[in-house]
């Protein structure tokens, strides 16, 4: 079946190229998984989601790119984007994708429905489509991680409102969640969604915890870039880059992505 | 308070329960009790969702229904992606009696469901698919499923 999504490995050293402004930035970049070692960045090709994360989780990587629906060439600027400061990812005013947006502020006794509700109606989406039944699922998901699992990880007790920020493109919807707990372990959250996709999304559930994975793994199942970053005790920020009006049978041949934006040294 | 509504009717040797909105672990499963000796019929006609927590509250559900004859009508399509996705999400001896597949037309952006029913369009050994059905305005709308993921739990 064609697909548009595939670059060849020309392709993508071209792109790398033509888009990555600084050279250190440029050399923390390969092409292969094999090559990884030490380096942050790996721009792939036909990487399955599970293998995408295995590359993460394997070699403590920060950055696993590949071209989709969202085109390499925005992937590499948001690498330039980031590379400046890093910290500019948790500010509300970074958007990753350019297009309408909207900024809803909430709490934790803030009725998910109604911000769903508010946050598509101000775009113009309508929440009852059967299409963005996937968009709605994976907003519940990450206003929820917010709201229960972020705070049950938190010694703190007074805080700033989280933030949910929404942004369309053609074809494309960027959900940011803004928590001001940093009570976010990006790796271990990506091991439960590597377990939920090993062993099955039945096997992943535990039974005792509030989390149990079965939400980020949902999350990922959407998801075209999965980026997410969290400075300890300050602040978290989970950012989901989504298909939007796209068939499914376009959306099998989406190359998964992940970003992982922290603040601490490597490993 | 629930986020799921729901209403039980009892029809002569059928017991009906008519579940709406979303499925979460506000799930009244305790509230939720159906009798042991009749049919169970579950509409699932207005559920808009079902988050990871509700998942698990579901299962619980599923697993307190004593009767040995229960159908599922009116699935919508997030919940036969769980019940392909998530083993022991759906009994095997619960049958499902109908059940919604997407159709969409990526250029006009237009979407339409279509009620695909036991007997009619699947059964024992079959599977009528359609691949296109017209919209209201004209176009034509094709089947919005990866055919062999959505239609897995049928096992035909």
């Amino acid at each position: 079946m064609s697909n548009d999504f595939n670059k060849n490995l020309d392709e993508r050293q071209l792109i790398v190229k033509n888009t990555i402004r600084s050279t250190l930035l440029k050399d923390q970049i390969v092409f292969e998984p094999s090559k990884l070692q030490q380096k942050e960045i790996l721009c792939a090709d036909r990487l399955t989601p599970l293998e995408c994360l295995d590359v993460i989780l394997s070699q403590k990587t920060r950055h696993c790119v590949q071209n989709s629906l969202e085109p390499l060439d925005n992937k590499c600027q948001f690498l330039n984007k980031i590379y400046v400061d890093k910290l500019d990812f948790f500010s509300p005013q970074f958007e990753v994708i350019q297009g309408n947006a909207c900024t809803i502020d909430f709490n934790d006794t803030s009725l998910r429905d109604d911000l769903i509700k508010k946050a598509l109606s101000q775009l113009g989406l309508n929440a009852d489509s059967q299409k963005l039944a996937g968009i709605c699922q994976t907003l519940e998901e990450l206003i929820m991680n917010a709201q229960v699992d972020a705070k049950k990880l938190s010694k703190k007790e007074v805080l700033d409102h989280s933030k949910l920020m929404i942004n369309i493109s053609n074809q494309l919807i960027a959900i940011s969640i803004i928590d001001f707990y940093g009570t976010l372990d990006c790796y271990k959250l990506l091991k439960h969604i590597q377990s939920a996709l090993t062993l099955g999304f039945d096997k992943s559930m535990s039974k005792n915890s509030i989390g149990a994975g079965l939400g980020s793994a949902l999350v990922y199942e959407h998801c075209d870039s999965l980026i997410m970053g969290s400075v300890p005790d300050e602040v978290t920020r989970v950012t989901v880059i989504l298909p939007l009006a796209v068939s499914e049978k376009k959306k099998q041949f989406i190359q998964k992505s992940i970003h992982i934006i922290t603040t601490s040294e490597r490993g | 308070m629930s986020r799921c509504q729901y209403k039980i009717e009892n029809k002569g040797e059928v017991c009906e329960a008519i579940l709406a909105g979303v499925i979460d672990d506000s799930f009244p499963t305790d509230k939720l009790v159906l009798p042991a000796d009749k049919a169970i019929e579950i509409n699932l006609n207005d559920v808009k969702m079902i988050n990871s927590l509700g998942i698990r509250e579901w299962i619980k559900f599923v697993n307190s229904i004593q009767s040995k004859n229960v159908s599922i009508t009116h699935c919508p399509k997030i919940f036969i992606d769980q019940v392909n996705m998530v083993q022991g999400f759906l009994p095997v001896q619960f049958k499902i009696k109908s059940f919604y597949v997407p159709y969409f037309n990526e250029d006009d952006d237009l979407e339409k469901s279509l009620l695909y029913v036991s007997g009619k369009d699947f059964g024992d050994g079959f599977l009528n698919v359609q691949s296109t059905i017209n919209h209201e305005s004209g176009a034509v709308l094709d089947i919005d499923v990866m055919e062999q993921k959505y239609f897995k739990f049928l096992k035909v």
